[in-house]
């Protein structure tokens, strides 16, 4: 049996209901979900939203026809629940980062942990870009799969990811970045 | 290739996304370009610190936590006649089937039921369960209204919008509780918004922003009429907590989950500002 035959069984079965198989669609995707969730909502929240992906995946997939892959599905759920909870989290966030920067700005003499700044970068850019980013940085998706799981034309993601890229490198200058 | 355009094209060209003969006037005007290496490189650079963001790791108790909210909510079987197992012999075929049939009847009538015209004693009734549910596990008392209202998951704009006023419900409440969710409930007496509010992963609070006092919410319950943070309110106590209800900006909010009186107050001063 190949791996498409064996997830195939394993959406049939959580089509049926079945606690094995969700069990083991669970097992074998929560760690990209989560991920990625943790990734784009910080790891406090990406609990809640690994569940409410899931709940949305079991209570949605008798729906899913097989017209794209199962992982585009997955992601653009996870996606939106993201984006979901950065909607309601966004405007208490804005005034904390602010302090962030600032405090970044005393602390140039010391050394600074590159990965960290990225992270900063990253809180500061529109969530939409951000998305972008790191679906192609840190899960390798092409424009295609990007555009599929985005639901928007490849162009688009081509002319977002590099929007993304510059206001990164100008939030990373702004941080300290001398790269 | 004048540069202008090879930058438009750089992150594409980085990403080998071009068609081929594109990609090939790119290489060409980058061989001569000075600043369009330099940018490339940033973005090689950029593309080097993603590499190294740490990989966020789930717990080893997400599918248990995951696997009790599945339960609750009950998204098994959408049908009450699937749960039925029959196994029968050729003779008890047609009895079988007109058994299904008439399971099947029933769980049309019964299954996914929507209380679209039900009086205030009906609603009474769902608040009654809520309650009951709320004291064994609040994530059970929120599915049960997604389950008895047709309802729409929302941001706080949407929200808002059915509302026709701001919400009063803020992002956090009491230091740690934040919120999980917010579903526009259509319920008899209003379209309502309830928001779930969670503290370390658990459900802790749900409150409904709502048009009017609904006295009917609460039952027989003996209410007690005080006032917390300058505000009249309704109190009834719970099998384990209280729950609340005031005026807020010309509506009003209806709190289940605090824990006593000092959380009261300090509900009733953080909501609405």
């Amino acid at each position: 049996m190949t791996e498409n035959d064996a997830l195939a069984a394993i959406i049939a079965g959580c089509q049926r209901g079945q606690r094995e198989a969700q069990r083991e669609l669970f097992e074998r995707t929560n760690r990209q979900v989560f991920r990625i969730a943790a990734r784009l909502v910080g790891e406090t929240d990406a609990d809640d939203v690994a569940q409410q992906v899931y709940l949305q995946v079991f209570q949605k997939i008798g729906q899913f026809a097989g017209k794209s892959a199962f992982g585009t599905w997955l992601y653009r759920v996870t996606v939106n629940e993201a984006r979901q909870r950065l909607r309601i989290a966004n405007r208490h966030r804005t005034a904390e980062l602010k302090d962030d920067v600032s405090r970044t700005d005393r602390d140039l003499d010391e050394p600074v942990v590159l990965r960290e700044l990225l992270q900063r970068a990253l809180e500061s850019v529109d969530s939409d870009l951000k998305i972008i980013f790191l679906l192609r940085e840190t899960e390798g998706m092409t424009y295609c799969e990007i555009a599929n799981v985005l639901e928007i034309s490849s162009g688009t993601v081509a002319s977002r990811l590099s929007r993304a890229r510059h206001e990164l490198q100008n939030q990373l200058k702004e941080l300290g970045w001398c790269g | 290739m004048r540069c202008e355009d090879a930058q438009n094209l750089l992150s594409a060209h980085f990403d080998g996304e071009l068609p081929s003969e594109v990609a090939a006037t790119v290489t060409e005007h980058l061989a001569e370009c000075a600043e369009c290496r330099q940018r490339v490189e940033a973005m090689r650079e950029l593309s080097e610190l993603a590499a190294h963001l740490p990989e966020p790791a789930a717990s080893d108790t997400l599918w248990d936590k995951f696997a009790t909210k599945l339960d609750s909510t009950a998204v098994q079987t959408p049908s009450i006649a699937k749960r039925i197992t029959i196994s029968f012999t050729r003779r008890t075929l047609g009895l079988a089937a007109i058994a299904v049939t008439l399971l099947v009847i029933v769980g049309w009538l019964f299954m996914g039921h929507r209380h679209e015209g039900h009086d205030h004693q009906g609603m009474a009734a769902v608040f009654e369960k809520f309650i009951e549910r709320f004291a064994r596990n609040p994530s059970d008392a929120h599915a049960l209204m997604l389950s008895t209202y047709e309802n729409r998951l929302v941001d706080d704009d949407e929200a808002a919008q059915v509302l026709k006023r701001p919400l009063v419900t803020p992002p956090t409440l009491l230091g740690d509780c934040r919120v999980v969710s917010r579903h526009v409930l259509k319920m008899p007496c209003c379209a309502c918004i309830e928001t779930v509010y969670a503290q370390q992963g658990k459900t802790r609070l749900v409150i409904f922003e709502h048009e009017s006092e609904q006295a009917t919410w609460f039952g027989k319950r003996p209410q007690v009429r005080t006032e917390c943070a300058g505000k009249p309110c309704s109190l009834i106590e719970l099998p384990h907590g209280l729950a609340t209800t005031w005026g807020v900006n010309k509506g009003c909010v209806t709190v289940f989950g605090a824990q006593d009186l000092k959380e009261v107050e300090q509900l009733v001063g953080e909501i609405g500002q």
